[in-house]
């Protein structure tokens, strides 16, 4: 039932031997292989999950744990990973796996993070309800009262919004162009900032509109929004719109 | 607006003014024009970013008939890979940068961008330090429900948010209560540029002060 | 402003998108929908106003102009439809 906690309480729990990424990653699999009627996953990286939290539960073991190692996440099918399906939701970019990491995914793993596979989005993240999807939409966990009638989770970043409202990850990345993070938040639930432009480096993003798109975490809890964004936020080379500005201590409060 | 969402909000204003906030009215003036603005420049930037999916690099290739050159091969792949709204936001980018409109749609909502990103420059300079608005102006609606409405319904979903994109500032969701039929609801904080640190300690105030625990009643 | 069928077809074909002679009707009206809803920017004062190019004014990073990778030659055809030789292949471009 660790699929259910948050970042900051799984962060503890790993930090205090209560719990290893690989309990954690294995909890969350299984509440993914649970949760296909939702069709948030759409290309899901079990392997990958397990080889990173195994990476992670060493790091641990030998005290170098920052803030994001161990956790499980689910990540856009916008951002390009290395070897895995990065589609952006169109057919046009069926089969297409990147010889490339993104900065943010870099980024995340670097801190131990751990990839549990790609979430559904509206095609190119051109849409506000997960509908545009090559992959068919993915489902809002929440149902109107005594109603059966299934909702869209929002979009463009639908997919990342109804995996984190139903605990199939700790949180996941999404991308916001003109709400497609913080609208599929409101709709399900959940914490999305979106944040400054600039702030969150683009490279290995699938470009949109260049002068709008940002990337931010989406999370159950404002506390874990810090600190994910702490981890993928900073100046890159890469991105020559990416703010050469500090990023403060998000997590001080 | 409806009358549940403009009650959520002023559920916030209370939170906020609760937890020790002074609250103000504030205008942006120009925040009206902020959606077909954003329906301007957004796709023409996608008609840009876009062109790259030609058949070549990567991803899906039409298929070809004999006598077919470069050019039947650009249109069948862009046809056949690209599903409707995004040819559509191709083309509507295409049209607004195509000789004789440019000035008229693109260069118009560039400088009507400007004007809402002085509207915000304005309010900050006047001491505000985080702006408080509905995320959206509805709860989540049924799969299918729109898909006869004519795109600008579904665009007008972005109402709340879109702004926030083409003025670069940071804004953030948080859930803060639940609708008559049990679905939540979102309010949204927009803070001022690069301290996403102070909208992180604004938005776990409401956070705190709604105390939003429930979770979506398990079906899949 | 009203987009025509004349009109949609070439946007169409200025966008590289094939689409039927009998799908142009319902695209000029889906268009002009949108472009409908744009009008409302008339009604802004524009005047000695600049168009906003970036959200906040920075001047764009320089690096060195050095190489800095290459010999990427696989990893650059791996996903091609059709690559040959070293090279991304298309059909006859020049008769």
């Amino acid at each position: 039932m660790s699929n259910t906690w948050t970042i900051a309480a799984a962060r503890d729990a790993l930090r205090k031997g209560e719990i290893t990424a690989v309990d954690l990653t294995m909890s969350c699999l299984t509440a993914i292989d649970a949760g296909d009627g939702l069709n948030a996953f759409v290309h899901k990286t079990p392997e990958i999950a397990l080889e990173q939290a195994r990476t992670a539960d060493a790091r641990i073991a030998g005290g170098d744990a920052p803030a994001m190692c161990g956790i499980p996440l689910g990540i856009k099918d916008l951002f390009c990973t290395k070897g895995v399906p990065s589609q952006a939701a169109s057919n046009i970019l069926k089969g297409f796996k990147p010889e490339y990491e993104s900065t943010v995914t870099s980024k995340l793993f670097d801190a131990g993070a751990v990839m549990l596979g790609k979430l559904n989005m509206d095609e190119f993240a051109m849409g506000s309800s997960n509908e545009t999807s090559a992959y068919g939409n993915a489902v809002n966990p929440w149902k109107r009262k005594g109603s059966n009638v299934q909702l869209t989770p929002g979009g463009s970043s639908g997919g990342s919004a109804a995996a984190v409202a139903a605990d199939l990850c700790l949180a996941a990345t999404g991308t916001d162009t003109g709400g497609s993070i913080r609208q599929p938040a409101a709709f399900t639930g959940i914490v999305g900032i979106k944040p400054t432009y600039g702030r969150v480096s683009r490279w290995g993003v699938v470009a949109f509109a260049s002068s709008l798109d940002q990337a931010g975490p989406m999370t159950k809890t404002v506390r874990d929004a810090a600190i994910m964004l702490q981890a993928m936020a900073g100046h890159d080379p890469k991105d020559s719109t990416s703010a050469d500005i500090p990023v403060p201590d998000l997590r001080r409060r | 607006m409806p009358a549940e969402i403009e009650a959520l909000w002023a559920k916030g204003v209370e939170m906020m003014r609760d937890a020790g906030a002074t609250v103000r009215d504030i205008s942006l003036p120009h925040t009206k024009y902020a959606l077909p603005a954003y329906y301007v420049i957004a796709p023409a930037e996608a008609s840009s970013n876009l062109a790259r999916y030609d058949g070549v690099r990567y991803g899906h290739r039409a298929k070809l008939t004999a006598g077919d050159g470069i050019t039947e091969m650009y249109e069948k792949t862009r046809a056949e890979g690209f599903g409707p709204e995004v040819q559509r936001r191709i083309m509507v980018g295409t049209y607004v940068l195509s000789a004789g409109f440019y000035d008229a749609y693109y260069n118009r909502a560039r400088k009507v961008r400007a004007l809402i990103k002085r509207d915000f420059d304005l309010a900050f300079a006047d001491g505000i330090d985080a702006i408080l608005t509905p995320a959206t102006p509805s709860a989540a609606f049924g799969l299918g429900e729109m898909s006869d409405a004519d795109p600008i319904q579904m665009y007008l979903n972005d109402v709340f948010t879109v702004t926030v994109n083409l003025v670069g500032l940071p804004g953030i969701a948080v859930p803060v209560g639940l609708d008559a039929q049990g679905l939540p609801l979102g309010l949204q904080l927009i803070g001022r540029p690069w301290d996403e640190a102070s909208l992180l300690n604004h938005a776990h105030v409401l956070e705190s002060r709604a105390g939003f625990v429930a979770k979506a009643e398990k079906w899949w | 402003m009203a987009i025509d069928i004349d009109t949609a077809r070439k946007v169409a074909k200025l966008a590289r998108i094939r689409v039927e002679e009998g799908d142009l009707p319902a695209l000029a009206g889906k268009l002009s929908g949108i472009l409908g809803f744009m009008e409302q920017l008339n009604e802004v004062d524009v005047t000695g106003v600049e168009p906003m190019t970036s959200v906040t004014p920075m001047r764009l990073k320089r690096r060195a102009d050095v190489v800095t990778d290459g010999d990427l030659q696989a990893q650059v055809l791996k996903n091609a439809p059709d690559a040959r030789e070293g090279f991304f292949a298309v059909p006859k471009v020049v008769e």
